[in-house]
């Protein structure tokens, strides 16, 4: 005869349970994983939200394959946890892979847990981070582990420009599987801890003859500067999840909330003199675009995106006068400013984000042009300079430009000109807005008038000055109407915060279709 | 202000904060147990002095830097500013590449010691041009 079940034995059961559920991987893999200097996806949930604030699901979910021992392997709540929680005291879906579970491989529960999540999180409206630490497919599932992420691949997309979706890089994550990070908004990779690739260093040996070590196939720094897979680069995994909660505090909820606001903590009167003698009067001198960055907008609270990839654009979040704002600009000081075919995805992507979730853009423009040079036009600058036109074009947000000073040609177009409707348009006085530059256009237009001139050099120069009167000022579009004003540098900030205010509630009616055809 | 002792609430933390002293100049703060001084600025009187904000490079990745520097973009040499024999640091300015009409100030991507220098001044360049080797292959 067995004792029948008090409340206290039934409470017993449950804690019992928990304790095994948290420890699931057993403490032999948990120890291996703390020796790596990694934490537990339970301590990483932990340490990612606000305190007390997580929900778990499924935690008893297990698998019910039995090949190759697998039935010997069983815990509960498989290879992820999956729940919800805050972050900020905002809510939001978290899932977080567990290396000591089978390597965190992604088998059929694993899939079902995060899909189930992904739902949840689409229908309430809420951002969702995975916390990925994975050796990829559990094989010894068969097509079963295949079908799972492609589950979640098929789920990531319905979500694409629905909620944000973050992928936070804490170990490996290799073959079909990486296709989920690359299909979220943003990726986040920890130095050292974190790979990312489709085919590992042995495979590519085999196939190829190439040697190549995991870092730099797929380590935090190739996948931040060379392939801007990763938008963001961490030395460890609780500077990656401070980081994640960060980003975090910029983007809204979802796609029909407002970009988040807060309480401005900066003067909206502030005019920073220092703005005024940025730019050098030298068209030939670069300088850096992240100081204006910094003296326009509120103090201290530039986000940059992408930081080290096609560093000739800088692109990232901000806050003017406590709204949320994406800021894209040309980087003088890297490669002259140019566009090129990864500045031009960069920025492309950037804008997309921000259209996407209600977050106003504003453009700093200071560009001498698209590169030029067979590799560029090889590699297909016109597909991807036009993603550049279309995602401004398209975009329907509060769209601020000010060119600080090189306006040229096509760049002068795409980079958010009045004429693909950016809201409101100001220059500097160094401003040039030009067909091209005017040592360039006085080469074509003059060539045959000075080639026969004994005084070519000074008749040369005497025309640069003349195109320079013409175009080297803001004030030819200014009369034309291309441009709403000239500004004292240090006046942006203040007029930025008037134009945004007026742009607070745009609406723009967009005509039903299924879906734009942007140039890939 | 004769209140002395606030809670504030912040994004939901609350915080205990005592003024202790206070003048023209700034205040002295006590928040949950530690002493804050906080300066006051005239802002009438903007401080024309204040330098530009500047920013280090951004960090070099180990394989981006793996062999010798060469050419990001085409242009021409303008100045050379290490020589063969050379230490260098991380963000070091080596040279300088004219291009676009834009000096370019090309930065050692890590700390080394230079080999050789493949290009001269007046020199023009091509994408992937090889302008500096150093010594330790790495």
């Amino acid at each position: 005869m067995t004792d029948s079940p008090t409340p206290e034995s039934l409470g017993r059961e449950l804690e019992e349970r928990r304790q095994q559920a948290a420890e699931a991987g057993g403490a032999d893999r948990i120890a291996a994983q703390h020796k790596k200097g990694k934490l537990t996806a339970g301590e990483r949930i932990a340490a990612f939200l606000d305190p007390g604030s997580f929900n778990e699901l499924e935690p008893y979910r297990a698998h019910r394959h039995t090949a190759f021992g697998l039935d010997e392997q069983r815990a509960p709540g498989d290879s992820v946890i999956t729940g919800f929680g805050r972050v900020h005291g905002r809510m939001l879906a978290v899932y977080a892979q567990d290396f000591t579970v089978l390597g965190g491989s992604f088998s059929e529960v694993q899939g079902q847990k995060v899909a189930r999540l992904l739902d949840l999180a689409l229908d309430s409206g809420v951002p969702v981070v995975g916390l990925m630490d994975s050796v990829g497919a559990r094989i010894q599932e068969g097509v079963y582990g295949l079908a799972a992420f492609s589950e979640l691949f098929w789920r990531n997309t319905q979500a694409s420009g629905v909620v944000p979706q973050i992928s936070v890089m804490l170990g490996p994550c290799a073959g079909g599987s990486v296709y989920s990070p690359g299909l979220t908004d943003f990726v986040i990779m920890t130095e050292g801890s974190s790979h990312m690739f489709i085919t590992g260093p042995k495979v590519i040996e085999t196939v190829t003859g190439e040697k190549v070590g995991l870092d730099e196939l797929g380590g935090a720094g190739v996948h931040n500067s060379i392939s801007g897979v990763a938008h963001f680069a961490a030395p460890d995994e609780h500077s990656a999840l401070a980081l994640t909660r960060q980003l975090l505090s910029y983007l809204p909820a979802n796609n029909a909330e407002p970009a988040p606001r807060i309480p401005p903590a900066d003067d909206p009167h502030r005019m920073d003199a220092r703005l005024d003698s940025l730019v050098p009067t030298d068209p030939g001198e670069p300088y850096d675009v992240r100081a204006a960055i910094t003296l326009i907008f509120d103090t201290d609270t530039f986000l940059e995106v992408h930081a080290q990839f096609a560093q000739n654009a800088v692109v990232g979040f901000a806050r003017l006068h406590g709204a949320v704002v994406g800021v894209v600009a040309n980087q003088p000081m890297a490669l002259a400013g140019v566009l090129d075919i990864d500045a031009s995805d960069k920025i492309a992507r950037f804008i997309r984000f921000c259209d996407a979730f209600n977050i106003p853009l504003i453009t700093l423009v200071d560009t001498p042009g698209f590169l030029p040079g067979v590799r560029e036009e090889h590699g297909g600058i016109i597909r991807h300079g036009a993603k550049i036109v279309y995602a401004y074009s398209e975009a329907t947000v509060p769209k601020l430009a000010v060119i600080l000073r090189k306006a040229y040609g096509g760049a002068y177009i795409v980079m958010s000109s009045k004429h693909i409707r950016t809201d409101v348009v100001y220059a500097w006085p160094t401003a040039e807005i030009a067909v091209m530059g005017a040592e360039g256009a006085v080469q074509i237009l003059y060539a045959d008038k000075l080639k026969d001139r004994p005084d070519r050099e000074q008749a040369e120069r005497e025309s640069v000055e003349a195109f320079r009167r013409e175009f080297g000022s803001p004030f030819a579009a200014a009369e034309s109407g291309h441009i709403d004003d000239v500004l004292h540098p240090s006046e942006t900030r203040p007029k930025l915060i008037a134009a945004l205010e007026l742009l607070r509630d745009k609406r723009v009616p967009i005509r039903p279709r299924k879906h734009g055809n942007i140039p890939l | 202000m004769k209140q002395k002792h606030f809670k504030v609430f912040l994004d939901g933390t609350e915080f205990d904060v005592e003024v202790q002293a206070v003048d023209e100049h700034g205040l002295e703060v006590l928040v949950n147990g530690r002493t804050y001084k906080v300066e006051f600025e005239d802002l009438d009187e903007p401080h024309p002095a204040a330098p530009i904000p500047t920013f280090s490079p951004a960090r070099p990745t180990a394989v981006a830097v793996a062999g010798p520097l060469r050419a990001p973009m085409p242009g021409d040499i303008t100045q050379l500013l290490v020589k063969a024999g050379d230490d260098v640091t991380a963000g070091q300015e080596l040279l300088v590449l004219e291009a676009m009409k834009m000096k370019n100030i090309i930065r050692s991507p890590r700390p080394g010691k230079v080999a050789s220098i493949e290009v001269a001044a007046g020199q023009s360049v091509n994408h992937g041009d090889v302008l500096i080797r150093y010594e330790d292959p790495a």
